[in-house]
């Protein structure tokens, strides 16, 4: 939309690029990251039983009750929290990307590369953050 | 009352730069209400800028940009966005949102700014597309309609808050003759009759000379002559009249 002028269309009518185009798709992915957590959460540990099962033998029975004995709520809950933020944090990164593009369709496709790129970098390295300060303060 | 207090739109000392070399350097005009000003210059020359700078999307770094006596560089956020409101821009390129209808298009600031309701809103479209004989691409994409369509439509949806000025950049560049003096003929309309401001940027000398009640010439930065369509047809700046040889001669010579 930057590159074909719209962006500046919006801005010039007076409604103003963060009010229409950036603040309904940052309220929606902060909403819809910490659904995808809760997918994948899920996938994850049916995709565990059923490799568990198949490769190494152990019962879905088995594996049910070691995942209810070691699997914390306060994991579950620490998971789901921090991605409302990486939805903040990838939102931010996308939008900012997006508005700053120059270069038309190769600057949109550069931009949407470092966009995701930038994104997994800032995801991991403020998981980590997070990861030290539950352990430091919620051991 | 003086010149100017009736002043709708007024650039004074207006300085912008991206590097070292100014695109604008003290740039000074003014627009009385229900004029048509036509900015004209060479291809690069920082025309599109100064639409810019007037619509507040690029702040320059020195000089004041008054819109109805208000400063527009030193608005709030808030402010800006309430005066641009009063102010309708047509893009070069339309800049119509791509994955919009064209009757989305132009209800986009009726849906976003005002508080009319659906019944109101589908009637000023009508009114609006009718005004630039469109009402049947309605439900068309952008991506359906030929860049003079577009150009059209772009002006439907900057007439739909009937703004008090409306900027041109550009309207008749790359279109054939006849869409030309379509939109010629509506800035005329929208000159004479809905009694609009307007400031169009070209170099198209068939539609500047068609349109313009005052015209400017901006060169290197700087505007180097303001004056009437006549006042210019007999300038003797050298720039000028290199520029408006590309224009018929006998055009130039019309009294």
């Amino acid at each position: 939309m930057t590159a074909g002028g719209e962006v500046d269309a919006i801005e010039g009518m007076g409604i103003g690029a963060l009010r229409y185009l950036v603040a309904p798709r940052l309220l929606a992915i902060i909403c819809l990251t910490p659904c995808l957590t809760v997918i994948a959460v899920i996938s994850g540990i049916l995709g565990a039983a059923f490799i568990s099962s198949l490769m190494l033998s152990i019962s879905f029975g088995f594996f049910y009750n070691q995942v209810m004995t070691y699997l914390l709520a306060q994991d579950l809950i620490a998971g789901i929290a921090k991605s409302f933020l990486f939805g903040g944090i990838i939102g931010i990164i996308a939008c900012y990307k997006g508005l700053s593009v120059r270069g038309g369709a190769v600057g949109v496709g550069k931009a949407t590369t470092s966009s995701v790129v930038t994104a997994i970098t800032v995801v991991i390295v403020s998981d980590s953050l997070c990861n030290i300060f539950i352990i430091t303060f919620f051991p | 009352m003086s010149d100017e207090t009736k002043s709708l739109v007024e650039m004074r000392g207006v300085k912008f730069q991206f590097t070292d070399k100014p695109i604008l350097d003290d740039v000074d005009f003014s627009v009385q209400a229900q004029e048509a000003l036509v900015i004209m210059g060479l291809s690069g020359g920082g025309k599109s800028t100064l639409l810019g700078v007037l619509m507040g999307l690029l702040k320059p770094n020195a000089g004041v940009v008054l819109f109805k006596d208000a400063d527009l560089t030193k608005l709030s956020r808030r402010k800006l966005n309430e005066a641009r409101t009063h102010i309708g821009m047509v893009y070069q390129n339309g800049a119509l949102i791509s994955s919009m209808t064209v009757g989305e298009n132009v209800a986009l600031p009726l849906v976003e700014l005002s508080d009319k309701n659906e019944k109101e809103i589908g009637a000023i479209i009508d009114q609006k597309l009718e005004l630039v004989d469109l009402l049947d691409a309605k439900d068309k994409l952008p991506s359906e309609l030929s860049g003079g369509m577009q150009k059209r439509v772009g002006l439907a949806r900057a007439l739909a808050l009937d703004p008090e000025l409306v900027l041109f950049d550009e309207p008749t560049a790359g279109l054939d003759p006849i869409n030309t003096e379509i939109i010629d003929n509506l800035m005329i309309r929208l000159r004479d009759k809905q009694e609009v401001t307007s400031i169009i940027v070209t170099h198209e000398m068939e539609s500047a000379f068609a349109v313009a009640t005052r015209m400017a010439f901006l060169y290197e930065g700087k505007i180097i002559l303001q004056g009437t369509p006549d006042e210019f047809r007999h300038s003797d700046v050298p720039i000028v009249r290199k520029f408006l040889s590309s224009y018929s001669k006998h055009e130039l010579t019309k009294a």
